[in-house]
């Protein structure tokens, strides 16, 4: 998924404090579902549009980084398609028929989950591992009365964040290896497959755990010991852009529920 | 069988069109039974060209051959992979079975040989990088000492008999000991009949070892020839960030001082003997 693929650059989204912005994707996430009609999805559509216009994420970017879950955007709308029979026949094939109320719920199934994607990855390339941790931290910080670890996650959060392109890499360091004495991953069914994979995963957690112990190692000699006493370079302070995009958010929601009663 | 690299440039598919390719232009023969060293700098290319030799990677234009089989071959290439063994950098890394015979036999296996050969061909080739079948066969590999465990990886590739073994800085994290111990097997195996290429940044073991040096810079062959002649060259190998055995540079030393040894030393032992010689003459004159 898109987390962990950064883009550096600076740009207002880059700029704002994480702890908003984990916020109001996860919001918008939700807001997402109010909109039942076109133009409450022409709304949704164009709020998204202002945040990517915004970021400074090339489009090209952003489109290869969906492309993985594009399959899943289109499985949706091709079982909604085929599955929802309300509404007037529009084509009849055979015993697959479509008809008005199918295309209509594919639609909208197909364009929201397109935004959620969206939001994420936008998220993912605007936010760096360490200023996602530190959001985290930040919003759950008000839990830890109740025993909530907010450091100790975040920590946990930014170290695998930043673990996944080096476990990458070594993943296909072993298949190389593996390969080279005649390992064939490209061939065979789904079990033969599966075994080819054995010989890959156990160096692959050998290597796992080989990091953790350095790592940890490295941190300790650091006089890293938890949360206790730790001062910040950064710390996190919302400025006006910040609250400006609470108020837009804000405003899409109003709309959108006017949009449901009727109001508007 | 002999290794053919014909004018073959590649670049990483992310850089395709843009940057630099990681090989320029290769033009390389490597003959049968041959030791030859590969030394570059970082980023020269060394593990680029290692892996087209057996197909990991394969040329953006030009063409590799192995025995007249060309690698852009798909069925050909399971063949070149049985002939050419190949031992990335830290081999212990890709270890995986419960036992050292189980994680030899892998290779074997995995070409589809017959069950009765494997164990033959497991025990061969442990005995063949120094270990014991009945010692340590039946042991998970991970409770070995990391010397020993490269050991077994080398065996793992050693054990489809392969008639070219390529190898990665196969002395990179070793101590001293199991240095000199790893000279000494790779010594073996080549007196034994394998052709032999390894990649190296320690000059040492490329003197000690090597008959011929491919020298990379930037993706291209800088220089390729015997080892003492490529050594004969302090001044560019410096330039381009890379030494001289410390043999040679002592004996051109001397010679900076008037002293000239009749011989091109690159080892300890091969200066220690020109010296001896230079001394002996130069009594016998007296």
């Amino acid at each position: 998924m898109a987390l962990g693929q950064y883009h550096k650059a600076d740009s207002v989204l880059h700029r704002m404090d994480p702890r908003f912005k984990l916020v109001i994707a996860v919001v918008y996430m939700l807001v997402i579902f109010l909109a039942n009609d076109a133009a409450g999805l022409v709304l949704v559509l164009a709020f998204l549009g202002v945040a990517v216009s915004l970021s400074g994420v090339p489009a090209r970017l952003l489109v290869s980084g969906l492309r993985p879950v594009l399959v899943l955007v289109v499985f949706t709308f091709v079982v909604n398609l085929v599955f929802i029979r309300s509404g007037e026949p529009v084509v009849d094939i055979g015993p697959v028929s479509v008809t008005t109320g199918g295309l209509s719920t594919a639609l909208f199934m197909a364009t929201r989950l397109l935004a959620l994607f969206v939001a994420t990855a936008l998220l993912g390339f605007t936010t760096s591992s360490v200023d996602l941790a530190d959001g985290m931290e930040g919003l759950l910080a008000p839990f830890e009365r109740f025993g909530v670890p907010a450091h100790e996650l975040s920590m946990i959060l930014s170290i695998a964040l930043r673990f996944i392109p080096i476990l990458t890499m070594e993943k296909d360091r072993i298949m190389r290896a593996q390969s080279a004495r005649g390992a064939d991953f490209e061939t065979g069914n789904v079990i033969t497959r599966f075994r080819a994979i054995l010989p890959v995963l156990t160096p692959l957690f050998m290597s796992a755990f080989r990091h953790a112990e350095d790592l940890s190692t490295a941190m300790e000699s650091r006089c890293y010991h938890g949360k206790e006493g730790r001062t910040r370079v950064k710390v996190l302070r919302p400025a006006a852009r910040d609250w400006y995009a609470v108020a837009a958010l804000a405003l899409l929601g109003a709309a959108l529920v006017a949009l449901r009663t009727g109001a508007l | 069988m002999p290794i053919r690299f014909d004018h073959v440039t590649y670049a990483y598919p992310a850089t395709r069109g843009g940057a630099q390719p990681a090989l320029v232009d290769v033009d390389l023969t490597v003959a049968d039974g041959e030791f030859l060293g590969v030394i570059g700098h970082t980023g020269s290319g060394k593990s680029t060209l290692i892996q087209h030799i057996n197909g990991l990677l394969l040329p953006t234009t030009g063409r590799v051959t192995v025995d007249g089989i060309d690698l852009a071959d798909r069925t050909a290439r399971r063949e070149v992979r049985r002939r050419v063994g190949l031992v990335f950098q830290y081999p212990e890394h890709q270890l995986f079975a419960d036992t050292v015979a189980e994680d030899v036999a892998f290779g074997p296996r995995a070409l589809g040989l017959p069950a009765g050969e494997i164990e033959q061909l497991v025990i061969t080739a442990l005995e063949r990088v120094g270990l014991d079948f009945c010692e340590v066969g039946h042991r998970s590999p991970f409770e070995l000492s990391g010397g020993q465990m490269r050991r077994v990886a080398i065996a793992g590739v050693l054990a489809t008999r392969p008639g070219t073994l390529v190898l990665d800085e196969p002395m990179a994290g070793l101590d001293p000991v199991g240095r000199g111990a790893m000279r000494e097997l790779l010594r073996t195996l080549h007196h034994q009949g394998l052709t032999v290429i390894m990649v190296s940044h320690d000059m040492e073991d490329v003197a000690a070892l090597a008959d011929r040096v491919l020298v990379l810079r930037n993706g291209a062959v800088f220089a390729c020839g015997t080892t003492s002649d490529v050594f004969s060259h302090h001044a560019e190998l410096r330039e381009i960030g890379l030494g001289v055995p410390r043999a040679a540079l002592f004996a051109a030393r001397l010679a900076a001082r008037g002293v000239v040894l009749h011989a091109h030393p690159l080892t300890v032992e091969a200066l220690a003997d020109a010296i001896a010689s230079a001394c002996t003459s130069h009594r016998e004159v007296g």
